[in-house]
């Protein structure tokens, strides 16, 4: 065993901060300060807004259609400067409420556009994903309604919408990661269908990855700035952790948007679906893409009714609906269109 | 994860893992846990102790059942049948693989077999501590809670590398390095639980020096074919930085004819592929403390996991530290168990009303 450290601290304040981070861990509070006692402070400054200029640049070149982000419970000042005139969308309805609550984003700020769309069919081939009850497979559903949100955003004009699979082949995580990242996807929206031990629930899911963003990049574009004496290490550092925020902010209003398009889509059926959320989980689909990524589990095929439904064109078609309404409020496009809705439903 | 994808053919597998908690009386048996991507340890304070390669499978068919006679299998047993199986590999990267309730489900199952195979005696509650990479995100803390929940009264989830730490006593003015198979991981003590900024996670350990060496004898001998199981298991044995202390042969295939080849070289570059990123991350997170800090950290840096048996890779660290200040790098004594044991320490002496809270 090597020698004791050069000064030993008590180990009860150690055990005592393990016990809190597992009863935040477990409770949904935050945990302690996560933050080096010793470290220096060298976040903001001018390094913030540079950062992000540069990892927003790296993250997306040349784009057609506007982004755009509408903030909510931002400070009255930030809400008034809150750019809209560059929509390029008509009058939202009511129910198109802001998608971003933590205040407009580096990408709004800076009016970042988004060109290219990848819509990821989950499973394919071997692997069927979930199965239900009468063996429809996921993979299938995944893959049709998948086909048909290609089929609706392309009719918009001005998006690339492209597929990691259009038919029935195994695609690996890091080939589908891979696709995303070498067509330069603005936006990356991953098509699943879950599957639950409780057959009577056919929830709406949607997830985007990472932790909640403490560092929003907006925040960092109006850090006071400063000299700058940071070394080389800090400065990617910097970039990295700016990186991630704006990826994380922009994922998590795209998957509100979608999660929110898809619950008033499913209202029109039959019964209401359970709202299970849009929230951070750890796929690593939506860790390596570059893009803002999500992941939707649009039903559950486990509930022998879903599956029943999803067996009709009109279900499958009217999804694709809800996930294209998601993507477009995201980018304040206009609704979808039903007249292309009844068109697919033959 | 919050997600339970399963689906109807999948639910014997999930009746088949539900086994009750044990939350019977009696004096409780305290488990340290080290989940890995490779492999997972497991030490007990009844004295037992087990590893297990990381690995889980499923019959993947009624024949498939028959033949092999279990619902389930782990480890080397798996591999070995891993043509009849579903194989899972649920925590790559260090984190639950890709969410789905499958690798969940896989990461209960080694659970369960880790918890079994240290024997707690009939209905003995169980308090575990486990070991989790450095950057797992709190929903992967959370999906692992879950699956360690199920079978421990009460659980703690730490850092991998901080349990490390904690095992050596090693609790200020130290770096632990912990390279594993998906990831290595870093973590600077000094005197409190570590943060997030006290740690960093590099994907680059152990599964990249097995693609290093895959690739390098693709260029060496483009007709040859290779077994990875049989790469990876020399490895394991052989791996090495710096000199070679003789030549390094296995045996491959040139169409079908079969014969010895020489992979000294590719061994040597693979592994020390690694030392460039981690000699650049362990700066990048010393540079964070002060000067006077950082020379205390540097005269006790650790290296730990299956990758710090790599032959000179500790005192090529050393080196390379060293350009830039006075660096003393050691390996821990069990790279094995390290993790468990000091996971298991903390259990251990974690106070009795936290376990009760928690």
């Amino acid at each position: 065993m090597p020698p004791a450290p050069p000064r030993r601290q008590p180990k009860e304040a150690i055990l005592r901060a393990v016990y809190e981070d597992n009863r935040a861990l477990t409770s949904g509070t935050a945990g302690p300060p996560r933050t080096a006692s010793r470290a220096r402070s060298w976040w903001g400054g001018l390094g913030g807004l540079l950062v992000a200029v540069l990892a927003v640049g790296a993250w997306g070149a040349s784009r057609v259609v506007a982004l755009a982000f509408e903030p909510a419970e931002a400070p009255a000042a930030v809400e008034a400067e809150a750019p809209a005139a560059h929509l390029a969308a008509p009058a939202r309805p009511a129910a198109r409420r802001p998608v971003n609550p933590e205040g407009a984003g580096v990408a709004e700020v800076l009016d970042l556009q988004v060109r290219t769309i990848v819509i990821d069919p989950g499973h394919g081939g071997r692997d069927p994903g979930a199965v239900g009850p009468g063996r429809l497979e996921e993979k299938d559903v995944a893959l049709d309604v998948a086909l048909r949100l290609r089929d609706r955003l392309m009719r918009r004009g001005g998006l690339d919408v492209l597929l990691t699979r259009d038919g029935d082949g195994a695609v690996s995580l890091e080939e589908r990661v891979a696709f995303a990242n070498a067509h330069g996807a603005d936006l990356f929206v991953s098509i699943h269908v879950n599957a639950l031990p409780d057959t009577a629930l056919a929830p709406v899911e949607t997830f985007f990855f990472g932790v909640d963003a403490e560092e929003p990049a907006r925040a960092l574009a109006h850090a006071e700035n400063g000299g700058s004496t940071f070394s080389v290490a800090e400065f990617n550092a910097a970039l990295r952790r700016a990186g991630t925020a704006v990826k994380l902010q922009e994922s998590r209003a795209l998957a509100e948007a979608v999660h929110r398009a898809l619950l008033r889509e499913r209202a029109a059926g039959p019964r209401p679906a359970p709202d299970w959320g849009a929230k951070a989980a750890p796929f690593n689909v939506l860790l390596y893409t570059d893009a803002p990524a999500i992941l939707t589990e649009i039903t559950a095929l486990s509930n022998p009714a879903e599956e029943a439904r999803l067996r009709t064109p009109a279900y499958r078609e009217a999804i694709a609906a809800g996930l294209e309404g998601g993507i477009a409020a995201y980018l304040r496009l206009s609704p979808p269109s039903t007249d292309a809705h009844e068109e697919d439903l033959r | 994860m919050p997600t339970k994808k399963t689906s109807a053919k999948k639910a014997p597998r999930n009746a088949a893992s539900s086994a009750p908690k044990r939350a019977g009386g009696g004096e409780p048996l305290h488990v340290g846990i080290d989940l890995g991507t490779s492999r997972s340890a497991v030490v007990a304070s009844n004295g037992q102790r087990a590893w297990v390669e990381s690995y889980v499978g499923w019959p993947k068919d009624f024949v498939a059942r028959k033949m092999i006679g279990r619902p389930v299998l782990y480890g080397e047993e798996a591999l070995r049948h891993r043509l009849s199986l579903d194989l899972v590999r649920p925590l790559e990267n260090g984190v639950v693989r890709d969410g789905t309730a499958r690798d969940q489900e896989a990461v209960r199952e080694l659970v369960r077999h880790l918890v079994e195979a240290v024997r707690p005696a009939e209905g003995q509650p169980i308090r575990a501590a486990v070991g989790v990479p450095a950057e797992a995100l709190r929903t992967n803390k959370l999906a692992i809670r879950d699956a360690v929940g199920h079978y421990a009264e009460a659980l703690m989830v730490v850092s991998e590398p901080f349990a490390v730490a904690y095992g050596l006593d090693a609790l200020d003015g130290a770096m632990v390095i912990d390279i594993g198979a998906g990831t290595t991981d870093f973590c600077v003590m000094h005197g409190t639980m570590p943060g997030e900024d006290d740690q960093r996670t590099l994907a680059l350990a152990g599964d990249h020096v097995d693609a290093q060496l895959r690739r390098l004898l693709e260029e060496q001998y483009p007709h040859a074919r290779f077994s990875e199981p049989a790469l990876r298991q020399l490895k394991e044995r052989t791996a090495f930085v710096g000199e070679p202390d003789g030549r390094i042969t296995t045996r491959g295939a040139d169409v079908a004819q079969l014969g010895d080849y020489d992979v000294t070289d590719a061994m040597r570059h693979a592994c020390e592929s690694l030392v460039p990123g981690i000699v650049e991350t362990a700066l990048d997170l010393l540079s964070r403390y002060e000067p006077d800090f950082q020379e205390v950290v540097r005269k006790n840096v650790y290296l730990a996991g299956g990758g710090s048996q790599i032959r000179g890779l500790a005192a090529m660290v050393e080196a390379q530290l060293s350009e830039s200040g006075p660096t003393r790098v050691r390996v821990v004594d069990d790279a094995l168990y390290g993790g468990a044991e000091g996971a298991l320490a903390l259990a251990e002496e974690m106070p009795e009303e936290y376990w009760v809270e928690v």
